[in-house]
């Protein structure tokens, strides 16, 4: 490869291929090369149909408890009613925000 | 196929705060292994957070300070240059340790996804047989979709309060199972509005670097994760299956990178303080789905050969709205079905399209929004002056390179012109069932790419 170093290749390499995959770039070379929607980005498009097939498992299976189990909606959960009844009273309880809420904190 | 990601052993957390960490927590839980990465840019131009430095041709690095630990750069990386922290041999261990109870808190989305790891179509579903293998390898079970369930009752309730304080009301009666409590709502008119969904550590994360202007805006409730962790050490200890809650190592089980962070923040030791047991962390492990199928293959089990039914009981007990928290839209769609349920008063029967809300769910809009009309029953008429609550809601399906889905969404909530009373933030685009957990699937490059790229590795370095 001559003179060349991997680095540079790649660089300009990577710029042509840019422009024979894409057309020419509309914004110039840096950050805007990424396209607003990941959707449409190529590696968003390969991601499609992996996250479909994902989804449609997690919808099958709100199917399954819905018809097996008669339950659509989180109160309808007995073991829910159990939990409140048995412990932590009602949402929003005293235990409830000592359990199961938070705080966060800036990190700047 | 999918294709094995590499894995370095965990250790604890940071000794004292540094940069964007706090101590004790873990820092540098996804990291660029120097010497495969060949510059391709691709985790750059995924990253969420502009968390990667480098550009076309050089080695790549994550700026820990940055970085929100999603794991959508190792997920995308057609090369396999990204390593993840592992917690594997920490919890076999603890398996083996006949004196405790290890807790498996399963996670949505790892159901439709780990069959992969053991030759299955993506998006087989896998819970009674997945349920079966936790067992064989001695787990215990904490369904994440009973803690989910937690979340809805507490998330929709905040929400339902924070409405109201806005709306001018002062207390809020709420039925619940022919019960009726009486929430003072007063103290939410501090809550602004429109209220964030919390249970994804990465937007969490995101917002306390990027956005802490909106921090009063993300619903107090912890992560699933987090609640079932701080109720098996509490009431499950106690009420439900009678062992110490020193005993007990939660390990969750999560389709994401972020949990393991999420996991290890100081403020996540609640049971230890509502006990007043020193130095109990609420999650003690979590595993990927990746590291999970990891365990099962070092313990000779192949969840695929046991039988795929179920028998839920206790906290394996879950909800339709539940399991959907793995999707993008998810969450929305459970806290609409929660919330219609309590303003309307009324009951569908499961089946009924009633629960429906298919306006909320999305795979490839990056954002989402909808006004969902909920009729309200007698005294929140009078209440609410109006027949009709017109829910606006707004689902962020992704947080997008560099912020791009989120950013506008966000600025007009900063700017006080948001028209939402509710919006969801999945920083993985399709939500979890999208997580860096989960099984990888190789990104497949151009031929020209594979070209280059084998031209460039001949060329002097
Ligand atoms: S995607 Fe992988 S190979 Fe490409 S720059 Fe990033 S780490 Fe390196
Ligand atoms: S993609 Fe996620 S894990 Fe990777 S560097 Fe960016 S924020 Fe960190
Ligand atoms: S979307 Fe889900 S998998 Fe992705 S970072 Fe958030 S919680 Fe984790």
């Amino acid at each position: 490869m001559g003179n060349i170093t991997r680095r540079a290749f790649i660089k300009f390499a990577g710029l042509t291929s840019f422009v024979l995959l894409t057309g020419f770039p509309k914004l110039g070379y840096g950050k805007e090369f990424i396209s607003n929607n990941f959707f449409d980005t190529p590696v968003g498009r390969q991601r499609i149909n992996l996250i479909k097939a994902r989804q449609a498992g997690q919808y099958k299976d709100d199917i399954i408890m819905r018809e097996k189990f008669k339950m659509a909606a989180s109160h309808e959960n007995p073991m829910i009613k159990k939990f409140y009844s048995e412990f932590a009273h009602h949402p929003l309880s005293e235990i409830s925000e000592a359990l199961l809420h938070t705080h966060y904190k800036a990190r700047v | 196929m999918v294709r094995k990601v590499k894995t370095f052993k965990g250790d604890g957390g940071v000794p004292n705060d540094t940069g964007t960490y706090r101590k004790g927590e873990l820092r540098g839980i996804i990291k660029i292994d120097q010497e495969t990465c060949v510059g391709c840019d691709t985790c750059r131009t995924v990253c969420p957070a502009g968390a990667v430095k480098g550009s076309v041709g050089e080695k790549h690095s994550i700026d820990v300070d940055r970085c929100i630990n999603c794991g959508q750069c190792l997920l995308n990386c057609p090369f396999g240059a990204i390593e993840q922290m592992s917690f594997v041999d920490h919890v076999i261990e603890k398996l083996k340790d006949k004196k405790t109870k290890v807790v498996a808190i399963i996670a949505p989305a790892v159901r439709v996804a780990i069959a992969e790891e053991f030759g299955a179509e993506p998006g087989t579903l896998t819970v009674g047989r997945l349920w079966a293998a936790l067992k064989t390898a001695g787990f215990d079970i904490y369904e994440n979709n009973f803690a989910a369930d937690q979340t809805i009752l507490e998330e929709g309730t905040e929400l339902l309060a924070r409405v109201a304080a806005h709306s001018g009301l002062k207390e809020l009666p709420v039925e619940l199972w022919g019960k009726k409590i009486v929430l003072e709502v007063e103290e939410f008119k501090h809550k602004p509005l429109p209220q964030f969904t919390s249970c994804c550590p990465a937007w969490v994360r995101y917002a306390e670097i990027y956005y802490p202007k909106v921090l009063p805006n993300i619903s107090s409730c912890k992560s699933p994760q987090q609640m079932a962790g701080a109720t098996a050490k509490t009431y499950g200890a106690k009420d439900v299956w009678k062992v110490k809650p020193e005993n007990i190592f939660t390990v969750g089980v999560m389709p994401c990178t972020a949990k393991i962070f999420e996991a290890s923040r100081p403020e996540f030791d609640s049971a230890g303080r509502f006990l007043k047991i020193s130095g109990m962390r609420d999650v003690d492990a979590v595993l990927t789905t990746r590291d999970l199928a990891e365990v099962f293959r070092k313990l000779n089990i192949n969840p695929m050969k046991l039988p795929e039914e179920r028998q839920p009981k206790d906290f394996m007990q879950y909800t339709g709205g539940a399991t959907i928290f793995g999707v993008s839209g998810g969450v929305m769609e459970a806290a609409v079905r929660f919330a219609f349920h309590v303003l309307s008063g009324l009951e569908p029967k499961a089946m009924s399209p009633q629960w429906d809300f298919e306006d909320v769910r999305g795979y490839r809009h990056p954002v989402v929004s909808a006004t969902i009309p909920v009729p309200l029953k007698a005294d929140y008429k009078k209440a609410f002056k109006t027949d009709q609550l017109n829910i606006k809601v707004c689902v962020v399906n992704g947080i997008g390179p560099d912020g791009a889905h989120l950013k506008p969404v966000i600025e007009d909530v900063v700017a006080g012109k948001s028209p939402y009373h509710f919006i969801e933030v999945m920083t993985c685009p399709g939500g979890c069932i999208n997580g860096g957990g989960q099984p990888c699937h190789p990104v497949e490059l151009s031929l020209w790419e594979k070209f280059l790229y084998a031209l460039a590795g001949s060329a002097k370095k």
